[in-house]
């Protein structure tokens, strides 16, 4: 791509924002239509071909996000040819036309939507394409015998959108349209219910400072009655219903207290409706109960969203394979599909969808996802391959051997599975708090009835214990916990942190043990050069014969090339040949260049001498790799290649030893690398206090393991790959930072989608912000009960003004849970 | 008899009337997606200029 921003308009120098993408690039004059690349010119032309100018109009009306490199250019058009072997549920209407709900990958923004939908017209047979934005879907309805899913894919496809099938099963997408209705209709009854009972209320209010008819008092008492109790049995069911079944499996559960303190309303409610005189409490609990569904609406959201992203995320993963018939045709299949004995064709750049066999073909297979290790391993003829890892340089056949659940992949998931089952509940210190508050409010209830009706009479007794318990307010507390980590989950949500179990933030309060990975999380995962020795002139060279290679080493060559260099100039490649494993050689510019190894070298006739051989000895104690370049026989320079730090890793980890946090790296590359990489990272100041190399994923789980029974402390594990996934899963919070494998995304309780390291940073501070908010709230919640309750058992509180301040404590406690400052704007620099 | 025992009744029938309105929009599906629609107003916008 920079050679087109580069080459065609090299004397333009204008900069200009790309017609189609807006990235920069240089024109010749202000109103001519530029592209930084074919593609753009591509979707430019095909955009006005359809008619569809309003797209570069609307695209502003909504900021969108930066399509990440690789994200959307994975077309699996082919995948839906054959729906029914993808999953694919397609409906077929009594009229005959069919309709199928596809997930939609690259939306992106308003503009996305409406572009999308435009394809109708355009295709003969598609008769709707309605976008959902909320979970990213297309719903398509045709007619199959003029068109199908596949064409509009293959046209959405050009457009930079691909169609994959919708994995969440038709089962569950229907479940979470009846809860939505089901939370709906519960707010709209409530609502109902809660505001008529009020207005009831106030006419009881009002009629009781200026004088009112009896029989109108107690029809107004049993109509608002009535309301509040239709309140408890149609929408406040669900809390008797979750706190009977808390009851029953004998497990705390918020919803307990809940249900408590609204059955204490009901019977308040109708004792005083039954009474006739005395205080009302039908219009508080009417309200309570409205307040209450909608508290649970707005968890239910964030929950939803959040675990729809993940499987967004995890469906980028999906792997397809394209399998060789015995006809020999091609058909892309989804790897799930693969069974043993099949024969596939594994392009460069493609995951290898199961574990085989080469049968044909030369590569080299980079398995950094699985084992930790940096550098690509080669294969030929023969060799093992192993699901899960990436083919890197050429095409090759592989038999399978394995796929599925016997896979090596499929077994290490089983291992997650098991680890994520293991995972203690922890129970929520709301729970706990508010099943002893309930027990101390009922003693003091029983207490107080008691000594009033001895020293007074049961009326005023029961007048002063129904104050007690409308003042007293254990949904303050039973909230508080879950609000403050909602909000907080829907701020990190916002910034691409995806929690998916709100738990985990009170684990990350107190700092313990974090375990990293090194590949990946601490390292770029990916070769590169760290350093050149030789001249300008050679690095030219090199880099002319290294483009037209297509292999680690050779791209993180040209990397670096365009990095040092301001220009890297056009040379005439000839002869070039290449030997994998080994190296390349070819004429450039009139002179004979090789690049590869010392062997190759010698090859060539080139002799490695003192010098270099010191150089060569310096690069190895650093545990770095390395590449020579020989000029006409003679060696001229020499790359040291390893994996690179990423940028952002230092100053992470100071900040999470100046947190309190101990720091371990957990790697499966050589031990030797390992402690280079640890050696580096103390000579920056940055305490590591364990540094294990070579280990495999189930040591990897053993590690974590022990590390949990050791101390009170949480064990956290950050990593990416397949071969963490264990650990993650065992890990009292697991941190997943890159979206390598959709394995470690499963196993993970928070996924970083930005990739940044200091994103744990900001999760550790939230979590303490969370944890802090939490305690705010208990306290104020505390203080309150504490002297409202007082008061009340001393007879001193109206039950009328008991009701008025019950509603205003929970208000607060909401206010000071939206308030906590948890992955909020301000705290980011 | 007070105009009361009549009028409220009359004024929950009337609220209840449109409460189960209400309901029958939500089971109708008009609240299953509550995000495209809005985004769709834009683009409406656009069509008739």
């Amino acid at each position: 791509m920079p050679k087109i921003l580069e080459e065609p308009n090299s004397t333009a120098k204008i900069a200009k924002p790309c017609s189609h993408c807006r990235l920069p690039t240089y024109a010749h004059s202000e109103d001519e239509t530029v592209f930084c690349c074919n593609g753009c010119m591509g979707a430019y032309a095909l955009i006005h071909e359809l008619g569809l100018e309003s797209y570069y109009v609307l695209r502003t009306t909504q900021n969108g996000t930066a399509i990440e490199s690789g994200e959307a250019q994975c077309s699996r058009t082919e995948i839906l040819e054959d729906l029914s072997a993808a999953g694919v549920a397609v409906q077929t209407m009594p009229d005959g036309m069919c309709s199928v709900r596809l997930a939609v990958d690259g939306l992106h923004c308003a503009a996305c939507t409406w572009l999308i939908e435009r394809i109708q017209p355009t295709l003969p047979g598609l008769l709707s394409a309605q976008v959902r934005m909320s979970d990213r879907t297309i719903e398509l309805v045709y007619d199959p015998k003029r068109t199908q899913p596949v064409d509009v894919s293959r046209k959405l496809a050009k457009l930079g959108y691909s169609l994959t099938p919708w994995t969440v099963d038709c089962e569950d997408n229907r479940g979470f349209k009846e809860q939505q209705q089901e939370h709906l209709i519960g707010i709209a009854v409530a609502t109902f219910l809660a505001i008529n009972a009020m207005w009831i209320g106030i006419a009881l209010y009002s009629g009781e400072s200026t004088g009112m008819h009896a029989g109108h008092e107690l029809f107004l008492r049993w109509v608002g009655t009535l309301l509040a109790v239709a309140a408890a049995i149609f929408p406040g069911r669900i809390f008797f219903h979750t706190a009977w079944q808390a009851i029953r499996t004998r497990t705390p559960h918020v919803d307990i207290p809940v249900a408590l303190s609204l059955l204490m309303g009901v019977v308040g409610s109708i004792v005083g409706a039954a009474r006739g005189f005395g205080h009302i409490y039908f219009d508080s609990l009417a309200s309570l109960i409205l307040l209450l569904r909608i508290g649970r609406f707005i968890q239910f959201r964030v929950q939803y969203r959040t675990s729809l992203s993940l499987d967004r995320l995890l469906r980028w993963n999906m792997v397809t394979a394209t399998r060789l018939e015995l006809d020999g045709t091609r058909k892309t299949v989804p790897a799930s599909r693969l069974q043993v004995g099949d024969r596939i064709e594994i392009g460069p750049g493609e995951t290898i969808p199961a574990d085989g066999i080469v049968i044909s073909g030369n590569s080299s297979v980079d398995t950094s996802l699985l084992t930790g290790e940096t550098f690509p391993v080669f294969i030929g003829i023969g060799d093992p391959v192993v699901g899960g890892t990436s083919n890197v340089s050429a095409s090759v056949e592989v038999a399978i051997t394995a796929a599925g659940e016997m896979s090596r992949v499929g077994k290490l998931m089983e291992l997650v599975r098991n680890a994520a089952s293991h995972r203690t509940p922890s129970i929520q210190a709301a729970d706990r708090v508010s099943k002893w508050f309930v027990l101390v409010v009922l003693l003091l209830a029983v207490g107080t009835w008691g000594a009033w009706s001895l020293y007074a009479d049961v009326s005023t007794a029961t007048e002063h214990t129904m104050a007690l318990l409308t003042i007293a307010c254990p949904c303050a507390l039973a909230l508080a916990a879950p609000l403050v980590i909602t909000v907080a989950l829907g701020r990190a949500s916002r910034r691409q942190i995806w929690i998916r179990d709100g738990d985990c933030l009170e684990r990350l309060a107190t700092p313990g043990m974090l375990w990293l990975d090194k590949t990946g999380t601490l390292t770029s995962g990916h070769v590169s050069v760290l350093e050149w020795h030789g001249t300008d002139e050679d690095l030219v060279h090199a880099t002319a014969l290294e483009n037209s290679v297509h292999h680690v080493i050779a791209n993180a060559i040209t990397g670096y090339a365009h990095q040092v260099l301001n220009q890297v100039p056009n040379a005439l490649v000839a002869e070039l040949e290449q030997h994998l494993g080994k190296g390349v050689r070819g004429r450039v510019d009139g002179v004979e260049v090789a690049v590869g190894d010392e062997a190759w070298m010698r090859e060539q006739g080139a002799e490695i001498t003192g010098n270099w051989l010191a150089k060569q000895r310096s690069a190895f104690s650093k545990n770095r790799s390395v590449v020579w370049v020989s000029v006409d026989g003679e060696v001229r320079g020499m790359f040291e290649l390893g994996d690179s730090l990423r940028c952002d890793v230092v100053e992470a980890l100071r900040a999470l030893v100046a947190r309190g946090w101990r720091l371990g790296v957990l790697s499966g590359d050589r031990q030797e690398i390992v402690d280079g990489l640890v050696d580096l990272l103390r000579g920056k100041d940055v305490s590591i206090d364990f540094a294990f190399g070579q280990q495999s994923p189930e040591e990897k789980l053993e590690v974590i393991r022990r590390g949990k029974n050791d101390r009170n402390r949480p064990t956290v594990m950050v990593g990416d790959g397949v071969n963490d996934a264990a650990a993650l899963a065992m890990a009292d919070v697991g941190i997943a930072i890159r979206s390598g494998s959709g394995q470690s995304l499963a196993a993970a309780p928070v996924f970083l989608a930005n990739h940044r390291l200091d994103s744990v940073v900001e999760l550790m501070d939230a979590a303490r912000s969370v944890v802090r908010g939490i305690r705010r709230c208990f306290a104020a919640s505390l203080i309150y009960n504490t002297v409202t309750i007082s008061l009340a058992i001393a007879g001193w509180i109206h039950p009328l003004i008991a009701a008025v301040l019950m509603p205003i404590s929970g208000l607060t406690v909401l206010a000071m849970a939206m308030s906590t400052n948890a992955f909020s704007e301000r705290r980011v620099k | 008899m007070s105009v009361l025992y009549v009028a409220l009744p009359v004024a929950l029938l009337l609220g209840g009337s449109a409460l189960l309105a209400c309901l029958a929009c939500i089971r109708s599906g008009q609240y299953d997606d509550l995000e495209s629609p809005s985004v769709k107003l834009l683009n409406d916008e656009i069509k008739q200029p």
